[in-house]
């Protein structure tokens, strides 16, 4: 886990998900580098032919809210989707439904007692590029709340599990999901993500949602079986929305310092010295060779010699290691003794 | 002669673990994990979404459970991969 700088995205990936050819760990890891890199969403974006954004209809000129009506909304909607438009960057809406995505957010922050202006949430959308013709992009969905300092995690191929213990951390939900799918519309023939709600509680058969279309205050209980296959449709794409990191406190397990079975000498050495074999293998993969100074412009590493040439202090370095892995599986309750004892 | 160093690790692909053995690695990996962390946090890292070095921020510092399946996958691998070489050098893990 880390330490290396960020892998760039290719040239072919970045036109696989042009074309949507990507899997979807492949298209998570293009999103995520959309999240922060202009150039490449600058990129994609002209690539995906996003240039055509007309103008949002502002139900805001005349200075009046946003009136939402009762679930379920009956749209002729034709989807706006081109062939080139990809399910996953896109939400297909139309009029009032393009405003799912910030009416989620709304919601959570009338759920956390966070003071809201509509209009002024639509414009900060719109000027910043998160609320487009057809809707706001699924990476994008949070980024409202980002900005009054909440934490914000995007991920695809989340399940059940994920959001149950999500709320029971008393954090937000929001799903992408196909609408049709979700509310059972006949002769649904799109099975792209179109749609996002919040998802309050999971029970053994329904899931109960808040309908961004719905007043804040009304429910909607889902069958859980349809709940999974309209989230499926965005391989289940979920946004978490939580208020403290810190809450995660890491508690290693202590290493005490009294010293190892003198039995074990020999498994510690052995442990060791794989270590370094495994090590150097990396070192001369990338091209290093044995060199008395370390010089990383000239690839020499004094290290790449076998384990047994090595100085006790260098040694000490794997055994270490060693040593505390030896220690942690003690501790986690399992001894460790020779064969044939 | 130091040219010809070839290391050549323990190969640890023929040997199999018991379930309990696996879910000992789940164990480690978690520890692993912790403390990684802990010693970011020490560093004054936080969460982020996207990893920063400028703000130190990092998206794995959360829980081991809530890691993606992938991240998951890697810190396991390394701790079966120990816990295999440990039964091929010859030595018993048993509670």
């Amino acid at each position: 886990m880390d330490i290396l700088s960020k892998p760039t995205l290719s040239d072919e990936l970045i036109a696989a998900f042009v074309d949507g050819r990507t899997t979807p760990k492949e298209t998570q890891q293009v999103l995520r580098a959309m999240l922060t890199d202009e150039e490449v969403r600058d990129l994609i974006e002209y690539m995906i032919r996003d240039n055509d954004m007309g103008d949002i209809e502002d139900e805001c000129e005349d200075g009046q809210t946003v009136s939402v009506s009762p679930l379920p909304v009956q749209t002729n909607k034709t989807t706006s989707l081109s062939e080139t438009q990809l399910p996953m960057a896109k939400m297909a809406a139309k009029s009032e439904e393009n405003l799912c995505g910030v009416r989620c957010e709304e919601f959570i922050m009338y759920k956390r007692n966070i003071p809201f202006d509509d209009c002024e949430l639509i414009q900060i959308a719109k000027a910043n590029n998160w609320l487009r013709k057809d809707g706001v992009p699924l990476f994008y969905i949070g980024e409202l709340l980002a900005r009054k300092g909440y934490y914000v995690m995007r991920r695809y191929e989340s399940n059940l599990d994920d959001i149950k213990r999500a709320i029971l951390e008393k954090e937000n939900v929001i799903v992408a999901v196909n609408s049709e799918i979700l509310y059972d519309k006949k002769d649904h023939k799109k099975t792209e993500p179109n749609h996002a709600v919040v998802v309050l509680s999971v029970g053994p058969d329904t899931v109960t949602i808040f309908e961004p279309l719905n007043k804040f205050e009304e429910r909607i209980q889902v069958p859980l079986a349809k709940f999974m296959l309209s989230w499926e449709a965005s391989h289940c794409y979920m946004v978490k929305i939580f208020t403290n990191p810190e809450g995660y406190t890491p508690q290693p397990i202590q290493m005490d310092s009294v010293p190892l079975n003198p039995d074990l000498t020999d498994l510690v050495e052995g442990i060791a010295e794989n270590a370094h074999d495994v090590w150097a293998v990396d070192r001369i993969e990338e091209g290093y060779t044995y060199g008395i100074k370390r010089d990383d412009d000239l690839k020499k590493h004094p290290d790449l010699l076998p384990y047994s040439a090595l100085t006790d202090k260098e040694k000490n370095y794997d055994r270490k290691m060693a040593i505390n892995t030896i220690k942690l599986v003690n501790l986690l309750g399992y001894d460790i003794v020779k064969k044939g004892n | 002669m130091l040219e010809t160093y070839k290391p050549q690790p323990i190969d640890t692909s023929d040997v199999e673990l018991s379930d309990e053995l696996r879910e000992l690695a789940e164990l480690m990996a978690k520890n692993v994990h912790d403390v990684w962390a802990q010693a970011r946090i020490q560093q004054g890292w936080t969460y982020g979404e996207e990893r920063n070095d400028r703000e130190k921020t990092h998206p794995d510092l959360i829980p081991y459970e809530e890691l993606t399946e992938e991240e998951k996958e890697y810190d396991r691998s390394t701790s079966l991969g120990t816990l295999k070489l440990i039964l091929k050098l010859g030595f018993k893990i048993e509670r």
